[in-house]
């Protein structure tokens, strides 16, 4: 299912004195079953974008299609409904969405609101959960006893449930220490090669999106700046010193290295794959 | 919708009012709120309608904003103007239908306290308008001290006031926040049966308090580890002045009072 936002205008408190433009007629397409990363400082209007394509936000102008589905300005709840089903979205710090009693019942609540039945709601909360490895015999328990961590990964799972063939993922690693951070990093990235989902992250860690994804939306003051493969814009250290991000950790080591000599066949996306590279080089040269 | 509401909102101003004393209009409003209750015919309304306008032309106040920001207020105010429409029995029968009966003094009762609610409003919302948070706890604690006599923790109240105040902003962004999350996971608090939509209030509520008390936990310790151990040996950056201003604001009121008193029939 691709999504197609297409002159979408956004205001807040639209006729009021507190008027403000997020997004000025951005047009863009996601196309099932890549990686995306929403990226620009902060203010850039990346909230609003991605709120707008699940129809928590409506358009003032223009139009988000999801499938044959089209969100406008006076779209109806129903419909509304029909695209949360197609396009699930990780908030930031989701852990704080948890309310049921047992961590079943929580990650239960997303499937059943869209109509499966307790069975059917049950079997698939007990996939996601061991798929996250959330050990079964630990569901009864209650989601407030968990760890941060824990907890964050009971939330991921409430959204997986529902099967989304897009997921939106809001700094999911914001507060997480480094070993969840590259676990939960992982974790998305297994889900969207093995379920063939379309992943659209939202992060300011740059080192993250050019490890994991494929293509890079950046946003500057609600306009859509440049979109293209993650490995062309963010090797761009003018275009991204322009806009405040940082340039990835590896990208900056390749750099300096081929400054010293070091001639890598190509950018090594993390450091696994830079050793690798460094030492074919080296063999090379032996 | 949230974010219309005016009750307990501070607007920033430099007006008469602004710069008063706030045990002054603490003061003010509570002898406004014993003085509406004098008026009992047109004449005593229509001096407190004008009173009153003229008190939110000096607040430098708005006053479709004023109202605006009181919308939500306004099904109480049309509940008990119909509640005397319908109850209070005197004077001439204007309508009659079935068990249903309209006196003229019903809807001459009702048109007056529906004013002095509208009244009372008004003069509360500017108050809050006008008097920063702090200004308005500071105040009740020093208005309050000669209650510490007779052991009412003054401090603890005035400390626990400015506490929730302050936190109202945070738990609406909260609120909204967490609505997102959960209509996100499908769920229907707009839409649907009453039922089934205070069954999605639940979602909202729990995560809420939970986040809720973190929060004031993580303040009391916060709070403990600045070393606050409640009002003993604490002096006060802000100091209340008492000036020629505040008491003739008292002394303009009083003798409003005075005149209401006068044209009671």
């Amino acid at each position: 299912m691709n999504i197609e936002v297409s002159a979408l205008t956004s205001i807040y408190h639209h006729r009021t004195p507190f008027e403000h433009i997020a997004l000025d007629e951005l047009t863009t397409t996601f196309e099932q079953g890549k990686y995306y990363a929403v990226i620009g400082r902060t203010g850039s209007g990346k909230s609003t974008l991605i709120q707008h394509l699940n129809g928590l936000i409506l358009p003032t102008r223009g139009n988000v299609r999801v499938g044959d589905l089209v969100l406008k300005k006076k779209t109806k709840q129903k419909v509304i409904h029909q695209v949360k089903k197609h396009v699930g979205m990780v908030f930031q710090f989701p852990e704080h969405q948890l309310f049921d009693e047992t961590i079943l019942k929580d990650v239960m609540f997303g499937p059943l609101n869209m109509g499966l039945s307790q069975e059917e709601a049950k079997e698939r909360a007990e996939k996601y959960l061991s798929l996250l490895g959330v050990p079964l015999d630990q569901i009864g328990r209650s989601p407030f006893d968990l760890s941060g961590g824990q907890m964050r990964k009971i939330a991921i799972a409430g959204i997986l449930a529902m099967e989304p063939e897009v997921l939106i993922v809001d700094e999911p690693t914001a507060g997480l220490d480094p070993k969840s951070h590259i676990e939960t990093m992982k974790l998305f990235k297994e889900i969207q090669q093995e379920f063939n989902i379309t992943i659209i992250l939202v992060t300011h860690d740059m080192n993250d999106v050019f490890e994991y994804t494929d293509e890079v939306k950046l946003l500057g003051s609600g306009k859509l700046i440049k979109e293209g493969r993650t490995l062309d814009i963010l090797t761009d250290e003018k275009l991204l010193t322009d806009h405040y991000l940082e340039i990835p950790d590896i990208v900056r080591l390749a750099h300096d290295v081929s400054k010293k000599g070091v001639a890598l066949n190509r950018m090594p996306r993390n450091t696994d794959e830079f050793i690798t590279l460094y030492k074919k080089w080296r063999d090379e040269r032996a | 919708m949230l974010s219309n509401m005016l009750l307990g909102r501070y607007i920033p101003g430099n007006s008469f009012i602004h710069q008063m004393d706030p045990r002054a209009k603490i003061i003010s409003v509570l002898f406004f709120m014993v003085i509406v209750f004098f008026a009992n015919h047109w004449l005593g309304y229509l001096l407190l309608i004008l009173f009153m306008l003229s008190v939110i032309k000096i607040a430098q106040i708005n006053i479709f904003f004023l109202f605006n920001g009181l919308k939500l207020l306004f099904f109480i105010l049309i509940f008990t103007f119909l509640l005397h429409i319908f109850f209070t029995r005197g004077g001439t029968t204007l309508f009659e239908w079935g068990f249903i009966q309209i006196d003229s003094e019903g809807v001459i009762t009702g048109i007056y306290i529906t004013i002095r609610l509208v009244m009372l409003l008004i003069i509360t919302t500017i108050l809050t308008l006008t008097t920063s948070p702090i200004e308005l706890t500071d105040a009740i604690e020093n208005l309050g001290a000669p209650l510490k006599k007779i052991k009412v923790p003054m401090h603890e109240l005035a400390m626990m006031i400015s506490i929730s105040l302050r936190f109202i902003p945070t738990l609406m962004d909260e609120t909204e926040k967490i609505i997102k999350a959960q209509s996100a996971r499908g769920s229907t608090f707009m839409t649907g049966k009453l039922k089934s939509r205070v069954n999605a209030l639940i979602p909202i509520f729990i995560p809420l308090f939970i986040s809720a008390f973190k929060r004031a936990e993580e303040m009391a310790v916060a709070m403990e580890v600045r070393g606050y151990k409640g009002e003993e040996g604490r002096t006060s950056y802000r100091e209340l002045k008492w000036g020629l201003k505040d008491t003739s604001a008292i002394v303009i009121i009083i003798l409003f009072g005075v005149m209401l008193f006068l044209v009671r029939m």
